[in-house]
């Protein structure tokens, strides 16, 4: 009872109740700035349709039972056709149905990787900037150690050490990717803390934590919408490399990456189980890639 | 230069190499992988693996194993390897001028073909050649590596057979003086060994090239254009100095630190990078064995390959660091502490 008495009175300091009534402003006219930046634009609708299919593949799929491991002797390494659009592999699987239902797989491991990496990063990365002194030292330090390896062969070793697999891979590109947001949080509150609101919301009496998450991490929102836009399309390049050279996901999953690898053995005859899964990987990086620049040309416009 | 700038830094170098190399083993002792059955496979009796793991010093507590690890270092020694039978650090000085070399060669074609691109991009701001740089960026940072270096090979090998898809070399090679073949060759006058090698670099390098070569594009045109704002540019030109020079030598230098920033931060990407293209183009380098020694759960490969990877990245961004105030006197390092 007198526990929630207590966060009752603290809700209320001044500056809390002011946060309260603040309404954000409608949102349909910058939609509308955003949409004008033709490339944000086209990767918008290009990544709203992966999503479409990562979601409803199992009903758009043209031979739905292509996706594992069936074998179809009578037609293996087709070239493409009105029948087959992207051809078939080597076991005779339909590369089209292969890839729709592989979408999940990228897209899922890029939304995994980044969503784990900022709820890591961000609240480690701020606050090494609002405590300073030796916390920061510290966090910093450890910062700097895992951004000296790079990101493909520290997330190739822990991949490999927990035991090949698409969920180890995430897991491994998760521990290697909170460096990046615990960077761009920690420089993010060391310029914002020094802001006027900030030291005003002191003076009332806000908690630190009401400082942290209400004043400071709504002002770096944005810089961590854009790198996350625009990480995404990294991790599923990494992700990708990961699983083609063996680490990740393992037959006769219909990974993208793992395609290629095995399409490459029917080079250079076949080109066509190799070529299709690639050019997938490049668009939804290439869409990401997009709506992230698209993001911080808004951004900076504001 | 700063005697103390450098100093700290190398102190702070030796903090980070001594944190990755925890961080590593830790990870390697810590995660369920298992070299001892990775190397004697399914067949192996209990007692032979327990003999091994004994012979290795895994059945050690973690620290007198990190003691052990250390003390031979120190001795150049880095322990065996389960891939290639042989040390480590054997396989590392053997290993490390080939990838070296193609790292340097895509460094040397993202900067001297990304600059130029950059500045032209800035003064044809919203021009034809921006608007196409500006796509060719947007593809250099999305595609896959590994597949454009398949479908490189596929161009190359069948399609034109211009170039070799493959390895490093296809006539005898040169005495090894620096292991560079390019400079070995030029040492020992040999030309016909030298065109082979640049042929043979010319692939990897490409793959290797494109996303930096992006991004440095990118950067050096936004950092011009900004520099355009000020006025110098234009009194440069109401004093009739040619264009060439104002672009180039004036504002292209005031442009160039973020650009060099940028440099830093690609080195740890690039020798990432270079696990994958090396594996495509068969290449026989440091990390073509580093990604087998991963896969083979080779705990002193990984180890070993790990740590000079890591003095790599932080001695080429400490070389970055002290370009600084050569490109721009206005720099002085170290001054702010």
């Amino acid at each position: 009872m007198s526990e929630r008495a207590a966060s009752t009175a603290a809700a209320a300091t001044p500056i809390e109740a002011v946060d309260a009534k603040l309404t954000t402003e409608p949102s349909y006219p910058r939609l509308r700035r955003f949409v004008r930046n033709r490339p944000a634009a086209i990767g918008s609708v290009c990544l709203a349709l992966m999503f479409v299919v990562m979601i409803a593949w199992p009903w758009l799929v043209p031979y739905p039972d292509d996706v594992a491991d069936a074998v179809n002797f009578d037609r293996m390494l087709e070239p493409p056709s009105l029948e087959f659009w992207f051809g078939t592999d080597e076991a005779g699987r339909d590369i089209l149905t292969r890839i729709m239902a592989g979408t999940g797989m990228s897209l899922g491991l890029g939304l995994v990787v980044i969503t784990c990496a900022i709820v890591i990063g961000v609240p480690v990365g701020m606050v090494a900037g609002y405590y300073g002194g030796w916390t920061e030292r510290i966090i910093m330090r450890i910062v700097d150690v895992f951004s000296s390896v790079p990101a493909l062969v520290l997330a190739l070793a822990i991949s490999v050490l927990l035991g090949p697999s698409l969920t180890n891979a995430m897991i491994a590109l998760s521990i290697v990717w909170w460096r990046v947001f615990a960077r761009i949080a920690h420089g993010q509150t060391l310029s914002l803390k020094s802001e006027p609101y900030v030291a005003i919301a002191r003076q009332m009496g806000a908690s630190d934590r009401h400082i942290l998450f209400r004043e400071i991490l709504p002002n770096m929102a944005s810089a961590i919408l854009v790198t996350a836009t625009l990480d995404a399309g990294a991790v599923i390049l990494i992700g990708t490399s990961i699983s083609f050279l063996g680490a990740g996901a393992s037959p006769p999953a219909a990974e993208w990456g793992l395609m290629v690898a095995s399409g490459r053995a029917y080079l250079p005859g076949s080109w066509w189980p190799s070529l299709f899964p690639g050019l997938a990987i490049f668009a939804a990086v290439m869409s990401l890639n997009m709506i992230g620049d698209g993001l911080r040309d808004f951004f900076a416009g504001e | 230069m700063n005697l103390n700038y450098i100093l700290s830094r190398l102190a702070q170098m030796i903090v980070v190499l001594v944190g990755v190399s925890v961080l590593i083993f830790v990870l390697t002792r810590v995660l369920p992988g298992d070299p001892v059955a990775a190397a004697l496979g399914d067949r192996a009796t209990v007692g032979q693996m327990a003999q091994l793991r004994a012979e290795m010093g895994l059945d050690l507590p973690l620290w007198q194993q990190y003691a052990r690890f250390v003390t031979g270092l120190f001795s150049g020694n880095m322990g065996l390897s389960l891939v290639e039978k042989r040390d480590v650090s054997i396989v590392i000085a053997e290993r490390l001028p080939a990838t070296l070399e193609l790292i340097f060669a895509a460094l040397f074609i993202a900067i001297v073909v990304g600059v130029p691109l950059g500045v032209l991009a800035a003064v044809n701001r919203n021009g034809i050649i921006d608007q196409v740089s500006r796509v060719v960026a947007l593809f250099g940072v999305s595609f896959p590596q590994f597949w454009v270096g398949i479908m490189l090979q596929l161009l190359m090998g069948l399609a034109l057979a211009w170039l070799p898809i493959t390895g490093r070399s296809s006539v005898p090679m040169p005495p090894a003086i620096t292991g560079f073949l390019t400079i070995d060759s030029l040492v020992a006058l040999d030309f016909t060994a030298f065109g082979n090698a640049i042929r043979h670099l010319i692939c990897p390098a490409l793959v290797l090239a494109a996303g930096p070569l992006a991004t440095i594009m990118r950067m050096v045109r936004a950092n011009m254009i900004d520099e355009f704002e000020k006025p110098y540019p234009e009194l440069a030109q109401a004093l009739g100095m040619h264009p060439f020079i104002i672009n180039f030598k004036y504002v292209l230098r005031n442009a160039f630190t973020p650009t060099l920033t940028l440099i830093g931060f690609l080195i740890p990407i690039m020798i990432g990078s270079s696990f994958v293209v090396e594996k495509v183009f068969a290449w026989p380098g440091l990390a073509r064995y580093g990604a087998d020694a991963i896969m083979a759960n080779d705990f002193n490969g990984v180890i070993g390959i790990t740590l000079v990877i890591c003095f790599f990245v932080v001695l080429l961004n400490l070389i970055v660091d002290l370009l600084y105030p050569i490109i721009d006197p206005r720099i002085r390092l170290g001054a702010e502490k």
